[in-house]
């Protein structure tokens, strides 16, 4: 095996698409969870940027964690804010026509939800009214499903197919897809371009450059799971993938970039 | 850095759960060498699934062709004990297998079961080592370890801790110098092997896979980019399990 050279890691301008800043309920003792630790630790890796949600957003309260975010993240340019959100209807969460504004002022051009974790129903009577405003401000959304183990059937596949499809204008990614995922995101990849999947988990034998074969590297986005995993199983699985640099790049950083780009 | 790189868990053939991207012995030569792997030691899916016999049939094959590339486990089934030791003795006299792999919860049998009792030994008998995806246990392992001290006994699926606890077998692997562990699992926890290292030590770890499952060079990465030495990096991926396959 050749050694994994730093420098050519750093060519890859690699843009972390999950990544969590703060202690979870399962943090260990030395996990990086300040911008300081989750920075050095970036560094060691070779990992330029990343996109970060705040710990207390997905474990305790969306407003409160993304609050946390903004006041963590300041002026750590590198470290760019992806907001966690809720369905409106209980008042925990501003209306969407008031909350995405919000979030955009503030510089987040990302948002991640957790229906599971959070107990929310994907389906249209719950979330379309925030959808439509994300998709009107074309705010790519992170569906995170708890998944712990690829064999858990934990994510709502008609539900994530009924989104694609009623707002083709919503980048949706999925995170967390593991080995037992193909069967259920080939045929969701194939019908609906929006559709993208981040790769912290996503490992099967030849799986990345698969993909880009058969529906092209435009689809996937580097992502390492800090500080819950560790960050060098992605890095060295893009790095020795079957593509070309060029593909390389796009998956290890470019298409996140250019989504974020097109927020308006 | 020059290490050899063996993967002490790896499979064969398709799979029913999941899409298997290698699912032959050429494709998966082709993901070997792409990620600087030199040997796989492999039991099929078929074999530790529905059909030992076919599944031995198929690894013995790949051995066959590529011989310095393919380490064969024999798989038994346990719900049929009486084809247990007729199926040992075709795989180690006639195919050429080098290990056992043990799967009790495919095979929905407890490892502390009769059945198994034959295949360890049998194990006994002839010094082979055992691979099993779960030893139940750790007083289990121990009196085992203990009784057949000749047998090297591999704990498959350590990859799992999440350094929170200790490690479920931590003793019977600082006591018992027949007893290793594999790190495969698909989630690879921060800061998890640095943590075992310290608590069993790097003689004690072995790098797998479950390729075709895994993808190697994402596996790889759990000990490429660890926080530990070089030398540990050498026992872990290759020189740990060249010792026990050479004994």
């Amino acid at each position: 095996m050749e050694p994994i050279i730093q420098r050519e890691i750093q060519r890859l301008e690699l843009l972390d698409a999950n990544c969590r800043l703060g202690p979870s309920d399962l943090t260990i003792s030395g996990a990086p969870t300040t911008v300081q630790e989750l920075t050095q630790e970036m560094d060691r890796l070779g990992i330029a940027e990343a996109l970060v949600y705040h710990a207390a957003a997905a474990g305790y309260d969306p407003e409160f964690g993304n609050a946390q975010l903004m006041k963590e993240l300041c002026a750590t340019p590198r470290l760019r804010a992806c907001w966690v959100f809720m369905p409106h209807h209980t008042g925990e969460m501003e209306k969407p026509g008031r909350l995405v504004p919000r979030m955009l002022a503030g510089g987040a051009r990302a948002v991640r939800m957790f229906p599971t974790v959070h107990r929310f129903s994907i389906s249209g009577w719950s979330v379309d009214k925030l959808l439509a405003e994300l998709s009107g401000h074309r705010v790519p959304l992170f569906l995170d499903f708890g998944r712990s183990h690829w064999s858990e059937e934990v994510v709502d596949y008609d539900g994530v197919a009924r989104i694609c499809r009623e707002f083709p204008s919503l980048p949706v990614v999925l995170v967390r897809e593991g080995i037992g995922s193909t069967r259920y995101v080939y045929p969701l990849l194939e019908c609906f371009e929006n559709l993208l999947l981040e790769l912290s988990y996503y490992q099967p034998s030849g799986g990345v450059a698969d993909i880009c074969q058969r529906f092209g590297a435009g689809r996937l986005l580097f992502g390492t799971g800090l500080p819950a995993y560790s960050g060098g199983p992605a890095i060295s699985m893009l790095y020795y993938a079957d593509i070309s640099f060029e593909e390389k790049k796009r998956v290890g950083g470019d298409n996140l970039r250019g989504l974020l780009l097109e927020v308006k | 850095m020059d290490i050899r790189i063996i993967d002490c868990h790896a499979h064969f053939g398709r799979f029913a759960q999941a899409r298997v991207g290698c699912p032959d012995a050429e494709s998966t030569l082709r993901a070997m060498d792409a990620a600087g792997v030199e040997k796989l030691c492999i039991s099929s899916f078929l074999g530790i699934g529905p059909d030992c016999k076919l599944g031995n049939d198929m690894v013995a094959k790949a051995v066959e062709v590529y011989p310095d590339r393919f380490v064969g486990y024999a798989t038994v089934n346990p719900n049929r004990p009486d084809e247990i030791e007729p199926e040992l003795d075709r795989c180690f006299e006639k195919l050429g297998m080098k290990a056992i792999k043990l799967h009790p919860a495919f095979h929905r049998y407890p490892i502390e079961g009769s059945s198994y009792r034959t295949a360890l030994e049998y194990a006994a008998k002839r010094r082979i080592p055992i691979l099993s995806h779960d030893w139940g246990r750790a007083e289990f392992l121990e009196k085992l370890s203990t009784e057949f001290p000749g047998v090297k006994f591999i704990i498959a699926h350590t990859g799992f801790w999440d350094g929170r606890t200790q490690i479920t077998y931590a003793g019977v692997l600082q006591r018992r110098p027949n007893v290793f562990m594999d790190l495969v699992y698909s989630n690879i926890f921060y800061d998890a092997l640095e943590r075992m290292v310290t608590e069993v030590g790097a003689e004690k770890i072995l790098w797998g896979s479950d390729f075709p499952l895994h993808d190697l060079p994402f596996q790889l990465g759990r000990v490429l980019f660890a926080k530990v030495d070089d030398e540990c990096k050498r026992k872990i991926l290759g020189g740990n399990m060249l010792q026990i396959l050479e004994s």
